[in-house]
């Protein structure tokens, strides 16, 4: 670990305890052994303040590094530890549930369509082969390895979610009420299909795309709660 | 008495001026956003939430892209090869799909400059990242749609700050660049994804109808707003309508449903707005880039075709 690197986790330091940090910084800089981080990781799944410092100081110091990123999905914690148990990580919920994830991403993305100048090519690209686009994350020397903290690539169910799963309240990362819809997402990922489809666009799309909070969440709007 | 109709006269002379002032900056801006490579970082906010993302842009043919969250979840989206790959993305697993062609750009805003139901002029001038920027507005005429603000460079047209306001003035949503380096071009190892992703499932298959064919109609529509587009599908009885005012877009969509699946009845998400309602056993849902009461009144107006 370099000293920019150094320098960017003091200023990613968030509320994370100090000791907590610092066997964070180890863990980071491979210093820490299999049974810790074992239990670091077991924390970083409970912890947000912690997880927080992770992901701050992994993303920034990839960044200033100028490498990519390795990114890490919700449960990458779990799957971690699992790989340093050796065990087999379960694949939590439904395949609807999972696939109205992926229509989130997909609803996310679709706002690409947006700010489209003219119709879109409209053939399917070929699956890629497993690991035709290998992850190229650094990681320093670590008891893991770059493969563990790579996302699961288990594949999305093809079908529509449940068309009886109805939609649900609960509360987003700035304490705000949200409703998670399946559906929803559905109807925005066709509404922006269809965009795409004919040219037709809207107002910086491609930002919110990124910059939209994780799970796909609508928020109630004024005067319907 | 003289100065004052020499004013007048003045005004009404510099209007239209101004106006086409805006449009060919607006024009300069949609070359700009494609053409130009760029490095630099922008803050993105929402109705008081607010992120970071740094952006990776080589312009040209082909055009390449990357944007990165900087804050919160880790989150990329990247465009490349003809396939935009979406990875951290509502918590799902990493997923490529057929690119949309387009990067944060405005080629309808250019449009809007046309348009009876928006005005565009020439706002003034300001400092962004460092940049001498010109302010170009926006301003829906009524309050069925939204309004705009965009700060472009001087030099090369670049969009720096863009801002979305509500009929009552307040800002929806809003995005600025801290800094940039228009002209770098991205290193190689910027532009690519950071991980392996997996294609996404094809949507369901629907059908494009002409007009005359709807079997739903949306009377008393906002003032602006056309039907530009029908499919039926992809279930049985379902339709999906597209309505636009140039600007912005509104998906009507009826649908058969039972009355114990019931779905949340109004929300929205950024400046998406989302209102359903109920008829005569069909779920009616109106979605799109426009203020909540102008998707409650296309709701409102649905019927069945006589």
């Amino acid at each position: 670990m370099n000293r920019t690197d150094d320098t960017t986790r003091r200023h990613h330091d968030g509320a994370a305890p100090a000791d907590s940090r610092a066997q964070l910084s180890a863990l980071l800089d491979g210093e820490l052994d299999a049974p810790a981080s074992r239990f670091l990781l077991r924390r970083l799944d409970h912890d947000a303040s912690l997880r927080g410092s992770w992901e701050d100081w992994h993303v920034a110091g990839a960044c200033l590094r100028r490498t990519p990123i390795v990114l890490l999905p919700g449960g990458f914690a779990a799957r971690v530890s699992a790989a340093l148990a050796g065990e087999r990580t379960p694949r939590r919920g439904h395949p609807a549930l999972r696939w109205a994830a992926g229509a989130a991403v997909a609803a996310s993305v679709a706002l690409l369509a947006l700010l489209a100048a003219q119709p879109p090519e409209v053939a399917t690209p070929p699956a890629p082969e497993p690991g035709a686009i290998a992850a190229a994350g650094e990681v320093a020397e670590s008891p893991l390895r770059e493969r563990d903290l790579r996302p699961d690539y288990a594949r999305v169910a093809a079908q529509p979610v449940a068309a009886t799963q109805g939609p649900q309240l609960t509360t987003d990362q700035y304490g705000r009420d949200v409703i998670t819809d399946p559906r929803i997402e559905a109807y925005l990922v066709r509404h922006n299909q269809a965009l795409q489809a004919q040219g037709r666009g809207g107002f910086l799309p491609y930002v919110q795309v990124v910059a939209q909070p994780a799970g796909g969440t609508v928020r109630p709007a004024d005067g319907a709660r | 008495m003289a100065r004052g109709v020499a004013l007048l006269l003045f005004l009404l002379l510099a209007m239209p001026a101004a106006a086409d002032e805006a449009a060919e900056l607006l024009a300069r801006m949609n070359h700009a956003v494609h053409a130009l490579d760029y490095v630099g970082t922008l803050v993105y906010g929402e109705r008081g939430r607010m992120e970071t993302l740094r952006v990776y842009h080589a312009g040209g043919q082909p055009e390449r892209e990357r944007l990165v969250s900087l804050t919160g979840e880790p989150r990329e989206v990247v465009r490349q090869d003809g396939r935009v790959t979406c990875i951290g993305l509502g918590g799902a697993d990493p997923v490529t799909f057929p690119a949309a062609p387009g990067l944060p750009s405005l080629p309808q805003a250019a449009a809007a400059a046309s348009s009876p139901h928006y005005a565009v002029s020439v706002a003034g001038s300001g400092r962004i990242a460092g940049r001498d920027a010109v302010e170009v507005a926006i301003q829906a005429r009524d309050a069925f749609r939204y309004s705009f603000r965009a700060w472009l460079d001087r030099d090369s047209g670049m969009l720096l700050k863009a801002v979305r306001f509500g009929a009552d003035g307040a800002t929806v949503d809003q995005l600025m660049f801290t800094d940039i380096a228009i002209g770098q071009r991205p290193d190689e190892a910027d532009l690519q994804p950071s991980g392996a992703a997996q294609v996404l499932p094809s949507a369901p298959a629907t059908t494009s109808l002409a007009p005359a064919q709807a079997r739903w109609t949306v009377r008393d529509l906002p003032p602006g707003f056309s039907l530009v587009s029908v499919a039926a599908g992809p279930g049985e009885g379902e339709e999906h309508q597209v309505y636009s005012d140039g600007l912005a877009s509104v998906s009507v969509y009826v649908e058969p449903a039972p009355a114990a699946d019931p779905l949340a009845p109004a929300s929205n998400r950024g400046a998406i707005s989302v209102f359903s309602r109920r008829q005569d056993g069909y779920r009616v849902v109106v979605i799109g880039d426009v203020p909540e009461r102008t998707a409650q009144r296309i709701a409102h107006g649905v019927v069945a075709r006589g």
